[in-house]
C-alpha cells in the first residue's frame, strides 16, 4: 500500500491490493491515512520559517 | 549550468533542511552552501540523476555533518533503534488482524489549515530514525524517484520501500496517538 506511493504498481499487484483493501476495513482506514499523510507533509514545516532572503 | 536551474529548487531544499535542522539560520547557511558548492561542482553534474536529486545529495551531506559536528550522534534513533520493524510487527495480530483498528481520521482536509495539527506532524517527523528520515523527506518533499534515494543512501530498492513504509507507519501511529488519540471514539 506503501510502495504504491512510489511506485507504478503492475496490474496484478493493483488489482490484489484493490481486492484486499475492499475486504480490510482497517486497511481503508490506512490508505487514506497514508494519502492524507503525503497531503500534510507537503505543508511542513509547520511554522513559516521557510520565507525570508530571497525564498519565496 | 545555468544557476537558475538550481534556484528553482531552494524554497525546497531549505523546507527539507529546516525538518531535519532545528536553526532556521543554520538550515539556511546550509542551503546556501548547497547553492555555492552546486555552482563550482556544475561541471561534474553527470546527468544521471535529475538537478533536484543532485542538489539534494550535497545538502543531504551537509546535514548529516552539521547534526554530527553539534555532537547530536547520539540522537533519537539510537533510542528508538533505526530498526522500525517493531512498530509495523506491533500492528497486526498473527492472524493478520490489526491489533488496534486505525481509525477514522475525523475532517482531515480542514486539518492542513490547523497550526497546531501541523506542529504535532512535524514532530512526528522529527522523531523519526535518521535514515528513515531522510528517505521519507527526499521522497516526499523533494519528490525524488526511489531509485534515485536508494542511489544517494546506498542500498537496495526493496530496503527503500521499506524504509519509507516504516516511516509512513510511525508517522501514522504517532498522529493516532498525539492527536487523533484524544478524542477518539
Amino acid at each position: 500500500m506503501s510502495e504504491a506511493l512510489d511506485r507504478k504498481l503492475a496490474v496484478r499487484e493493483r488489482l490484489a491490493l484493490r481486492f484486499h483493501v475492499a475486504i480490510c476495513a482497517g486497511c481503508t482506514r490506512v490508505e487514506k491515512q497514508l494519502a492524507f499523510l503525503r497531503r500534510a507533509v507537503a505543508e511542513l514545516p509547520a511554522a513559516d520559517r521557510v520565507s525570508g532572503d530571497g525564498a519565496q | 549550468m545555468d544557476p537558475a536551474a538550481f534556484e528553482a529548487h531552494r524554497t525546497a531544499l531549505l523546507r527539507f533542511a529546516l525538518l531535519q535542522v532545528r536553526d532556521r539560520d543554520a538550515a539556511a547557511d546550509l542551503v546556501q552552501e548547497t547553492m555555492l558548492a552546486a555552482l563550482t561542482a556544475a561541471d561534474r553534474f553527470s546527468g544521471d540523476s535529475s538537478v533536484r536529486t543532485w542538489l539534494t545529495g550535497i545538502l543531504r551531506h551537509k546535514i548529516v555533518d552539521h547534526i554530527r559536528k553539534a555532537g547530536r550522534e547520539v540522537s533519537i534513533d539510537a533510542l528508538a533503534g533505526e530498526d522500525g520493524a517493531d512498530i509495523v510487527d506491533a500492528m497486526f495480530r498473527q492472524d493478520g488482524h490489526y491489533v488496534q483498528m486505525p481509525s477514522e481520521w475525523r475532517d482531515p482536509g480542514q486539518l492542513l489549515a490547523e497550526r497546531r495539527f501541523l506542529e504535532v506532524l512535524e514532530l512526528c517527523v522529527r522523531g523519526l530514525p535518521a535514515t528513515t528520515s531522510q528517505a521519507f523527506l527526499m521522497r516526499e518533499v523533494m519528490g525524488c524517484e526511489t531509485d534515485e534515494i536508494c542511489k544517494e543512501l546506498d542500498i537496495s530498492a526493496t530496503n527503500c520501500w521499506v524504509l519509507l513504509h516504516r516511516a509512513r507507519m510511525r508517522l501514522r501511529a504517532c498522529l493516532e496517538e498525539r492527536w487523533f488519540g484524544a478524542g477518539r471514539k
